[in-house]
């Protein structure tokens, strides 16, 4: 029930707004030209790649939620973690990227679960360097788990989320786990003297 | 109705952003039966709570506005505090006895009327008008989608995090609020 | 009996710096004991690449002068005897692609070919020379591919085309060599899309 009502806001914001829209082809490229010359910078260390994008992904996320948030029209928070795996696959990646990733995997206490993408707009073109390494070590959309970890932290969730499989190494399909640590508190203004 | 004056406070309690607006004269049509201090006569005003800084020199526009508990108030970090303190009781009160689901909006006293909006990022928005004023939960709502979310997030020189309202008192925003705000009024 | 149509022999890409980037060369059919194997050594088909660099510069200029050949097809390039022709592509940013035809590189049984459908019988006429824009879909393919290849953002143009003008490195993906295989072994005359 709550998955039709996540779906139809997303569907619902892409046709209801005249969304703006950029050229796919220039976000692959774009994107790919900055994880190339990433992995140029870092000397092929894919590890501190990873963490780069990862890095650079929750910077965005820390602004892109209030896009989101704006976008979407969501007075009312998630009541639980399932909602908000919902809200991120149908309305999230709906506005944003225009695909709707599919949620499985879920583990019995709700508090982790996978994102599979069917299509990922960003390693369209792509083929991994072929030096032995980076099929087992370069997360290529590794920007899109920081992009999640800033945002959900943003509205007091802290999660960790990374990808266990992708299609560009070989693998059968691209996930993505995340799972939720903890609920972040609100904060307290400091004690008056 | 009027506008007097409105905050953002963030996530970390943080007042980012004031702004007030001067006091409009009021009519008789519009101003209510509120028996504020005693200024005498049938032309009554009081000015905007909290804004002690500006209303001091105000007082030329109102012919004998007698705001007098005004000039009580100390200076205008301490009023984004207080302010602050209130909201965020009232807000947490509000959810103890209504459930998490129950949203504080607005509270009235007999000189002014304070509007509370909270996005999920924590963002607080604090507006005070006249107690005439009918509810602004949208437009807070749309000083969030439209100008915070346009003017300041989406400004990529301007940090994520604003201490000290770094980022905030851009050109574009603040143009644009006033518009906004003045359009209303 | 037996009509014998052309086949590609091999298709060469060459770099904006007349470096060779890529070559893949295909066997053609042998009567004299009926097999398939190349009718060049690869060092033949690569000094038969080279010698199409000449021409390429010629025709450009030419057609720069005449303003015509705006597609960058350039059509034959050069007959190298009665069996092999190359023929040319340049694109704008001035990557060669060359194929090089054997006119006698499949062999189709005549007696068959009298019972096929329409299209085939075509092929088994095309047999006595090409048409004009026969080579067109195989150019648009190598530049399918080709395009395909650079979209790839861990492939570096630079480093195949160094902008200093001297030399670069052969291309090694291997989708783009499987793509060119793909498109060698599946052309014969009279196909409009690879």
């Amino acid at each position: 029930m709550a998955s039709s009502k996540a779906s139809r806001l997303g569907e619902e914001y892409v046709w209801r707004t005249r969304m703006d829209k950029v050229n796919a082809e220039l976000v692959v490229l774009t994107y790919g030209a900055m994880v190339a010359q990433l992995c140029k910078d870092f000397d092929s260390d894919y590890v501190k790649v990873n963490q780069q994008l990862d890095k650079m992904g929750y910077n965005i996320g820390l602004r892109l939620i209030e896009d989101y948030l704006a976008k979407s029209n969501t007075f009312k928070r998630c009541s639980n973690f399932r909602e908000t795996a919902e809200m991120i696959a149908k309305v999230g990646f709906k506005i944003f990227l225009n695909i709707t990733p599919t949620i499985t995997n879920w583990t019995s206490d709700g508090k982790q679960f996978s994102l599979v993408f069917d299509e990922n707009p960003f390693a369209d073109f792509v083929e991994l360097p072929d030096d032995g390494r980076a099929q087992d070590e370069l997360w290529y959309s590794n920007i899109l788990c920081g992009v999640l970890r800033g945002a959900l932290e943003m509205v007091q969730m802290q999660v960790e989320a990374k990808f266990v499989s992708d299609v560009l190494r070989g693998n059968d399909t691209t996930e993505m786990r995340i799972s939720l640590i903890r609920y972040i508190d609100d904060e307290l203004p400091p004690e008056d003297d | 109705m009027t506008v007097y004056s409105f905050y953002i406070f963030d996530r970390h309690t943080e007042c980012i952003y004031t702004k007030t607006w001067l006091p409009q004269t009021s009519s008789t049509s519009d101003g209510p039966s509120s028996g504020g201090g005693g200024g005498g006569g049938q032309q009554q005003q009081h000015g905007p709570p909290g804004t002690s800084t500006s209303t001091s020199t105000t007082t030329g526009s109102g012919s004998g506005s007698g705001n007098t508990t005004m000039q009580l108030r100390a200076s205008s970090a301490d009023d984004a505090k207080l302010i602050f303190g209130t909201v965020f009781s009232l807000r947490n009160m509000v959810r103890k006895l209504g459930g998490d689901d129950d949203a504080f909006v607005a509270f009235r006293t007999a000189h002014y009327k304070l509007h509370y909006y909270e996005t999920a990022s924590s963002l607080r928005l604090v507006m005070l008008t006249d107690t005439g004023t009918p509810s602004m939960r949208n437009v807070l709502h749309q000083v969030y989608i439209n100008l915070w979310v346009e003017y300041v997030v989406k400004n990529p020189l301007s940090p994520v995090e604003h201490k000290r309202g770094v980022g905030v008192k851009n050109e574009l925003f603040e143009m644009a609020l006033d518009q906004f705000i003045r359009g209303l009024m | 009996m037996a009509t014998a149509i052309p086949s590609i022999a091999c298709l060469g890409v060459i770099g904006r710096n007349n470096n060779p980037l890529h070559t893949s060369i295909f066997p053609s059919y042998d009567p004299s004991n009926n097999s398939f194997r190349p009718v060049r050594t690869p060092l033949q088909f690569s000094l038969i690449l080279s010698s199409t660099l000449d021409v390429f510069e010629l025709r450009s200029r030419q057609n720069a002068a005449a303003g015509v050949g705006l597609t960058g097809d350039f059509g034959l390039l050069h007959a190298v005897d009665d069996r092999l022709a190359a023929y040319g592509f340049e694109t704008n940013t001035g990557t060669r692609f060359v194929v090089i035809i054997d006119m006698r590189g499949r062999r189709i049984d005549g007696a068959l070919a009298a019972g096929l459908d329409g299209r085939d019988r075509r092929l088994a006429g095309a047999a006595a020379g090409l048409r004009e824009g026969e080579m067109r879909p195989v150019f648009k393919a190598m530049q399918g591919a080709y395009i395909r290849l650079l979209q790839n953002p861990f492939f570096d143009p630079d480093e195949h085309s160094p902008p200093t003008g001297q030399g670069g490195a052969k291309i090694t993906n291997k989708k783009f060599a499987d793509d060119m295989r793909r498109i060698g072994e599946a052309w014969t005359p009279g196909i409009t899309n690879l």
